[in-house]
């Protein structure tokens, strides 16, 4: 029976915008700090202070509308008051954009379930702040004015979503963007993403869209897709058993993958919105806006476009795109060593590998392990070291403060480059053993081998492969033609 | 020998000058009739810092004595007493409210810091009708402020402590704030010169708001170069301020000249709104005297009659619903009155509202929130911003050809306390129209103009926005025109 409904779905999503300052204020934005530390008198609302508004915020609303190919309201940049009373809402209202968003129109282009290119539209987008945070603990509310005031944008689809699968996509896509354009670090799990989605059902080839019931605050891509799986079973059932689906609120439990009643529209709160009256209407010109779009950090397709060219495939491609974090240092990597690809491997491979398995993170690691890590890759280009040495220096590098100097020479790693000393081992090998140069002629191959594996074994596997085989290729040579 | 009464920032300036005073003196003067103020009960003064003034005089005197004064500012050694909504960190800051009967920032005003640091002494905040929400001085949290110079008159208000200390010489000048004409109305009754300046001239920043698009921080004064003495220091750049516009530094005191020739307009309307009464008739007698005066040029302008009617609920819808809005905050959980019993939040935001906000606040916002529920903002509160911009636009047009509108500072004397009391004397459409430059942001200045029965009478001057400077120049000009004239 559920085949023959229709799902229309509705995504707002809540963004934390990865400023260095508050929306308003020129408070720290930071999520990990001691609670109650990043506050002043404008984020407490105290009397008499006035907000100003944020350059970096603004800038950044800039770069996702463009991204999201999107009309943009920067001729007048201007801001209202969302009026409510709370306790995680010091001043009493919200500064947000509820009569002239910043941006409007555009979409993102998501495949749907059968690889069909599909746009999701946007209707709006707009910047406000956030409120307090409030947790309990023995019986009491506290309240964390850190988060308070920290800029979020909002983000309004059209109802034109019609599946788990489209919904999920769409919010994939958009955390890549969101991330990828450093405009917010998009982690659901975190909160610096939230997501409501609104959904309602009707018979196919019915104009008018059903009840539309709210979910709120889902906190996980996958808990969004199962979300709006049980709401379709829940609304269609009632559907068809003639019991009227009414205009709710609903929250997602993940502990029984259900919906809950959270409260009803009736009781829906009154806003009150007016102009906010100390801010000024912002007025950017458009060369104004061409200056701050030229400053845009590469959009998705660029950034597809340009793993391309570095000869990685879809599989690598889409891997470095959803870790963004590893995605930021493949970039500072390949800066410094040509071959992608390389590079790629070992950091997505054998990095990942030994933080995963110490449970480090990746956003952690401090610019002089990343420096040695490229000493070390080019290193391995260069063959003074081998990929089985590179997996020890790499482990060393994270778990020591070492220089890769001080790895190599503490793991005996140090290469023999003296041709010399590399010529008296070669000649050893073949006093040793006569029987392998008279075959030479019919099997040079085995000859090689026997060489080189009695080097490495003489030099504990320290003789430069390089030098190794040029000497050998000399000395054969020289004894051949005798 | 100084004279007793209404020292202006000049007559200070000239004894310190000549030697005749000390600063210690001055503030020990002002000091004085601060107590004076506090003895006789009048309400004018919620916090005395004279103790303060007069140390900081001390020190004065000793940097004049080594030489480490700047003579050439004027304002040195004056001094001033604050509206209470103006806040100076580590001090009491009531906005004339018991919700904040104990609120101490920790900031202090961009304009108070502007005023400190050119060595104006502080010696007073003083009362107002709470959070600036009336215009009698009757509605104050700490007690209806008593006129010791008119008595049984009310001072007007909201600004009633700071006009009645400046005019019983408890400070030199007043800093205040205008949102309808709560400086120009007061100024009126009292005999003094109040100055709205244009809008976002002076910085807002730490001054508590009542209707922030209308808000405007001014001065009260003793004299029309004091006022522009004072302007000069307060006009600056505040770059906490949003609204702030760009001012020029211009100093007004060097700049203000006496022009050639003033051009004034009048609005037509006012003689049809105006009932017959002595101050109307005092009014359009100075009005045809000028017009027979050939240094001033009147015009007569149209203004509908339905817009001036428009005039008081425009007034009302954006002011009390920006005024609610602003002290939503009024909620107990940061800041306020803390020896609340509660249940939940909920609970204490109700209970923390309800006793501590009076009937007059409630009353207003009550408008507020009708004005902007989702079933009427259209109606009223979208419609009132759309007039706000309709009058934005005639104005501007008509300031084409003159330098500034005259009109009475208020349609009558200041009424008797009793009848304000009891509601038998309420505003009319002539007093309303005060409140277009507030709407307009256009700067606008009373003075005093004469006495009937022995009550102050002011006229009041309204030039187009930003041109600050020329209205206290035809202010000048028509003072001068008009000594003349007497």
């Amino acid at each position: 029976m559920i085949q023959n409904f229709e799902v229309i779905i509705g995504i707002e999503v809540h963004a934390a915008l990865n400023t260095k300052t508050k929306m308003f204020s020129s408070s720290l934005n930071s999520h990990n700090s001691i609670p109650n530390t990043n506050v002043n008198e404008i984020d407490l609302g105290l009397p008499g202070t006035m907000p100003l508004p944020n350059k970096e915020a603004v800038v950044k609303a800039i770069w996702l509308a463009n991204e999201l190919k999107m009309q943009t309201n920067h001729h007048n940049i201007c801001f209202d008051r969302k009026n409510y009373y709370y306790l995680d809402l010091p001043k009493g209202f919200q500064i947000t954009q509820q009569y002239n968003p910043i941006a409007t129109n555009g979409y993102i282009e998501i495949l749907d379930i059968n690889n069909n290119p599909k746009k999701i539209e946007i209707e709006r987008f707009h910047l406000e702040e956030d409120t307090a945070k409030q947790f309990s603990e023995n019986n009491k509310t506290y309240l964390d004015y850190n988060r308070c005031g920290a800029p979020l944008i909002e983000i309004v689809t059209k109802p034109c979503i019609n599946s788990s699968y489209e919904a999920s996509e769409y919010l994939k896509q958009l955390i890549l963007i969101l991330k990828h354009l450093n405009i917010s670090d998009a982690k659901l799990e975190e909160g610096s993403l939230r997501a409501d989605v609104n959904i309602s059902l009707r018979l196919i080839g019915d104009t008018n869209f059903g009840t539309k019931v709210e979910i709120k605050n889902i906190n996980s891509v996958s808990n969004v897709a199962k979300a709006i799986e049980f709401e379709i079973q829940r609304q269609a059932k009632m559907i068809l058993s003639n019991i009227p689906v009414s205009q709710e609120t609903r929250r997602f439990d993940d502990k029984n993958n259900q919906t809950i009643h959270l409260r009803s529209k009736e009781n829906a709160v009154n806003y009150r919105y007016i102009y906010e009256p100390n801010i000024l209407s912002i007025k950017l010109s458009n060369n104004d806006l061409e200056a701050i779009i030229a400053k845009k950090p590469k959009g998705l397709n660029e950034i597809k476009n340009e793993l391309k060219a570095d000869n990685l495939d879809n599989e690598m491609i889409n891997n470095l795109l959803n870790n963004f974090s590893l995605f930021k240092l493949f970039e500072k990597v390949k800066t410094h060593i040509s071959d992608c690809v390389l590079v790629y491997k070992w950091l997505s491979v054998e990095l990942l590998g030994i933080l995963n398995k110490q449970n480090l993170k990746l956003e952690n690691l401090g610019e002089d392990k990343i420096e040695k890590i490229i000493e070390t890759l080019n290193l391995l280009i260069n063959e003074e070291v081998n990929g089985k040495q590179t997996k020890i220096i790499f482990d060393q590098i994270i778990n020591s403060n070492k220089s890769v100097i001080e790895i190599i020479k503490e793991n005996g790693m140090e290469q023999i480059k003296d041709e010399a000393l590399i010529e008296n081992i070669i000649r050893e090998a073949i006093s040793q053993n006569q029987e392998m140069i008279n075959s030479y002629e019919s099997r040079p191959e085995r000859t090689e081998k026997y060489i080189i594996g009695y080097v490495m074994k003489q030099t504990k596997a320290q003789a430069n492969p390089n030098i190794t085989d040029k000497v050998m290729k000399k000395v054969l040579s020289e004894i051949l033609q005798k | 020998m100084m004279k007793k009464n209404n020292l202006t920032i000049l007559d200070i300036h000239n004894a310190i000058l000549n030697k005749k005073t000390s600063f210690l003196k001055i503030a020990k003067l002002y000091a004085k009739n601060t107590k004076k103020l506090l003895k006789n009960k009048t309400n004018a003064i919620v916090s005395d810092l004279s103790a303060d003034a007069i140390n900081n005089a001390k020190n004065l005197d000793k940097l004049l004595k080594k030489n480490e004064l700047d003579l050439n500012n004027l304002l040195l050694g004056s001094v001033c007493s604050l509206k209470d909504n103006i806040c100076l960190e580590n001090y009491k800051t009531t906005g004339g409210s018991i919700f904040l009967k104990s609120f101490i920032p920790s900031y202090t005003a961009t304009v108070a810091k502007l005023l400190i640091n050119d060595n104006v002494l502080i010696n007073s905040k003083s009362n107002m009708d709470e959070l600036g929400l009336g215009g009698t001085g009757t509605f104050s949290g700490f007690g209806v402020i008593k006129n010791t110079i008119y008595p049984n008159r009310i001072t007007g208000g909201s600004s009633s402590g700071t006009v009645l200390a400046v005019k019983a010489n408890a400070a030199t000048f007043g800093i205040a704030t205008d949102t309808g004409d709560s400086i120009r109305r007061p100024c009126s009754f009292m005999g003094l010169y109040g100055l709205k300046p244009s809008y976002g001239l002076v910085s807002r920043y730490g001054v508590l708001p009542y209707s922030p698009s209308l808000d405007h921080v001014g001065i009260v004064a003793n004299s029309i170069q004091d006022i522009a003495i004072v302007l000069s220091s307060i006009a600056k750049n505040d770059i906490k301020d949003h609204t702030n516009i760009n001012a020029q530094n211009i100093n007004y005191y060097n700049n203000l000249v006496v022009q050639e020739k003033i051009k004034l307009g009048i609005i037509k309307q006012l003689k049809d709104v105006w009932n017959d009464c002595e101050e109307k008739t005092t009014f359009f007698n100075l009005i045809d005297k000028l017009k027979n005066n050939e240094n001033v040029e009147i015009l007569e302008f149209d203004l509908d009659l339905n817009l001036i009617k428009a005039i008081a609920p425009v007034y009302q819808v954006i002011s009390y619903s920006e005024g609610l809005s602003s002290w939503n905050n009024l909620n107990g959980i940061i800041f306020g009155n803390n020896k609340i019993q509660y249940k939940n939040w909920k609970d204490l935001m109700i209970q923390t509202r309800t006793d501590d906000l009076s009937s007059e606040l409630k009353k207003r916002f009550i408008f507020g929130a009708y004005s902007t529920d989702e079933q009427n903002f259209k109606k009223y509160y979208f419609k009132a911003k759309e007039i706000v911009n309709i009058f934005k636009n005639i104005f501007n047009d008509f300031f084409a050809n003159i330098d500034a509108f005259i009109l009475p500072g208020a349609s009558s004397v200041a009424p008797l306390l009793e009848d304000v009391l009891n509601k038998k004397a309420t505003t009319n459409e002539v007093d309303d129209l005060l409140e277009i430059s507030n709407f307009t942001g256009m700067p606008s200045i009373t003075i005093p103009y004469t006495e009937i029965n022995n009550l102050a009478f002011g006229i009041n001057l309204f030039a187009n926005n930003k041109e600050d400077l020329k209205l206290l120049n035809t202010t000048l000009t028509l003072e001068n025109i008009i000594k003349g004239i007497k």
